[in-house]
């Protein structure tokens, strides 16, 4: 409520004065949006050491924890693609659709939830999903601990990233080393954040005008903190509501984790860091244009239409929100011994 | 037939009893030779920097498939010693390929692609695997328009091939494609340092077996750079190997040459880095290697090994793990409204 008092008040200001001075709209941005950090956030039980995130990021990579030795974390959070897989929706096990589109990776430990949904608290808990999804990686629960204990150089590693553990090897603690790994896939210094950091210069015109848009038209009321949104939930279609092609009616979003009749369509306010390079957009990926998709969020979410100039500009500040990608060198994953479980097609 | 006497030379000498140590690395110098440091130069495809980056970005990019999620990554998978883990790939619409992957690493030291020969190189072998339905199932003339429309590759492609009007073609992109493969090399195994004269770099057991496979018949096939990758040979020289290892369907490079001699003739694989690239065979149907060394020892070579030699010649082959290349994964250019959709 009270964000929405804010949004409110800067709404009429930002409406009432297109010159909206250089410095008022700097302190403006300054008060709803965070610049993304530039070393890893620390995660609350689960401190990192280089061996437990390079243990992360072995696990990540590795195909060997779905049921297929297909599928990693990469195939559908790929790295080199902004987190993403540039899907409607994600290809599984057996070349299942999965149910949404797939969310980014970056920045995600900054959201207060993870999925659409929000069915998990946070990264370690999400990790966990894919990989028992039977649309997903299909791994029976007990298959990551079994396969990963059975080559000797994860038996190894996982002794490092947990030393003092008699069996280290478990499915919590994939989670967790997972976790670290992903916590260091953040974008920082982007146009943004460094205007938000004082440098006027780092947006253009077109950017600045752009960034006074997105917060007086309302945009900014559920897009905001540190990651630009993924800080709270709202319904799509708050106002009007998209056609069954954005928003299938099969897909009821939130109400399928609280059975609750006011989470109907309600999903997680997505991040729009890095949106510019994470193309298809909404919960149905069916949106394959980001001034489009710009468009039917005024109509569906502000009620407040925008014309031709200013979804330009909207698109302008938004592609100023795509960040240093973190550069990662492939692990050399360890081999599979003659006893190490085989793939199951 | 030359390499056939100095291989019966060389064995006699072997079978003589214990050779000396001056003797054993003078005849694998024979008969091997290091994987060099630096990437190979390819006829008529020099690298450049800029050729190479694009190269990598295309390697990892799942756009070159009609769906999507298959890169040339996803099979030759530069983190599992350049191959899947699997017997048979799992291609476009989770279908399975016919024959085990083949590793990328080293391969731009084989004499011929796939496990037929049916690739001249590694650039041909770029675009084979692309349009295969069962693999990328890109239709042809869909890679380069998909390409084209990301702006990201057509300022790579222009950097990688500078004076071309329009270089955003398939026979560019298997250009890039194969001099990063190139690069994707493994030196410095134990075997490269002893064959560059480092005794030491082989334990004691390593040398029994390197001796054992040489005088066993091994080296005949598997030799040179990579220890195998430039010749072809039937799988079954002596005894044929029963369906579960050699399915009798896939005739191999009969199915190229259509050669009856050609029939259950495949390429000899390299046995760079084979303690990395479970399973084994064309089939795919051996997950252990010393099992895979018996296999050969009966269907190539006539001669059964017993549990001690397999157990040395495995060590042997253990020492032919060489340096993993370390790969950043590239950032890909984004796609953009007008480019076109994946395929379900």
């Amino acid at each position: 409520m009270r964000s929405l008092t804010v949004l409110t008040l800067l709404a009429c200001l930002g409406a009432g004065t297109p010159g909206f001075a250089a410095d008022d709209l700097m302190v403006s941005a300054q008060a709803q949006f965070k610049p993304i950090p530039t070393t890893p956030p620390v995660l609350p039980g689960n401190p990192a050491t280089p061996a437990k995130v390079e243990l992360g990021k072995m696990l990540y990579f590795d195909p060997r924890v779905s049921a297929s030795h297909a599928i990693s974390c990469n195939s559908c959070h790929n790295v080199g693609l902004g987190g993403v897989d540039v899907e409607e929706k994600s290809i599984g096990h057996n070349w299942q659709r999965g149910g949404r589109n797939s969310p980014t990776v970056f920045n995600a430990v900054f959201n207060t939830a993870q999925f659409w949904d929000g069915r998990a608290k946070d990264l370690e808990e999400q990790a966990g999903g894919p990989m028992l999804n039977p649309i997903e990686m299909a791994s029976p629960k007990e298959h990551v601990s079994e396969q990963l204990g059975a080559i000797p150089g994860y038996v190894a590693a996982f002794k490092s990233a947990f030393p003092g553990e008699a069996r280290p090897v478990t499915l919590a603690n994939a989670q967790k080393a997972i976790a670290v790994f992903e916590a260091t896939l953040i974008t920082p210094n982007a146009p943004f954040d460094r205007y938000l950091k004082g440098d006027a210069s780092a947006l253009n015109a077109n950017q600045t005008a752009g960034l006074q848009l997105f917060i007086a038209k309302g945009c900014a009321a559920c897009h905001n903190g540190i990651n630009v949104g993924g800080g709270r939930y709202a319904p799509f279609g708050i106002v009007e509501k998209p056609g069954a092609e954005l928003l299938p009616p099969a897909d009821k979003g939130r109400f399928m984790v609280t059975k609750t009749a006011g989470d109907e369509y309600v999903f997680k306010v997505p991040t729009l860091r890095n949106i510019a390079l994470t193309a298809p957009y909404f919960h149905s990926g069916r949106s394959w244009d980001l001034r489009q998709a710009v468009g039917v969020m005024a109509a569906s979410q502000l009620g407040a239409p925008v014309n031709d100039e200013e979804a330009t500009k909207i698109v302008a500040f938004l592609e100023a929100l795509t960040g240093e990608q973190p550069k990662i060198v492939y692990p050399v994953l360890p081999p599979s011994v003659a006893a190490t479980p085989r793939p199951e097609p | 037939m030359h390499l056939l006497r100095s291989f019966g030379l060389a064995a006699s000498l072997l079978l003589a009893g214990a050779v000396h140590a001056d003797d054993l690395l003078a005849l694998a110098r024979a008969r091997f030779q290091p994987i060099p440091d630096t990437p190979p130069a390819l006829p008529g495809n020099p690298a450049t920097p800029a050729k190479v980056e694009l190269g990598r970005m295309l390697y990892f990019d799942p756009r070159v498939s009609a769906s999507r999620p298959g890169s040339c990554n996803s099979c030759h998978n530069v983190g599992l010693g350049g191959v899947d883990g699997k017997e048979a790939v799992i291609g476009h619409s989770w279908q399975q390929g016919g024959r085990n992957t083949p590793t990328i690493f080293n391969a731009v030291f084989n004499t011929a692609r796939f496990w037929d020969g049916r690739a001249q190189d590694v650039e041909e072998q770029a675009g084979g695997s692309r349009f295969n339905p069962i693999e990328l199932a890109l239709p042809q003339a869909e890679l380069s328009e998909q390409l084209a429309t990301i702006p990201g590759y057509a300022a790579a492609f222009a950097a990688a091939f500078p004076g071309e009007p329009a270089p955003v073609t398939l026979a560019n992109a298997q250009k890039a494609i194969a001099v990063f493969g190139a690069t994707l090399i493994t030196p410095d195994a134990p075997f490269d340092k002893y064959l560059r004269g480092d005794a030491s770099a082989l334990t004691a057991t390593q040398k029994e077996g390197l001796q054992l496979f040489m005088s066993k018949g091994c080296a005949e096939c598997h030799n040179g750079i990579n220890l195998g990758g430039n010749m072809y040979a039937p799988f079954g020289i002596l005894e044929r190997p029963g369906a579960d290892v050699l399915p009798r369907a896939d005739k191999g490079r009969f199915m190229v040459t259509e050669t009856v001699g050609d029939q259950y003739v495949f390429k000899v694989p390299t046995l760079r880095n084979i303690a990395l690239t479970a399973p084994y065979f064309h089939s795919g149907r051996a997950w252990d290697l010393g099992q895979s060394v018996g296999v050969m020892a009966a269907s190539q070579i006539g001669a059964p090994v017993n549990a001690e030699e397999v157990q040395k010649i495995t060590s042997f082959l253990e020492s032919l793990t060489g340096e993993q290349a370390r790969i950043v994964y590239p950032i890909l250019p984004p796609s953009v409204a007008a480019a076109q959709r994946p395929e379900p």
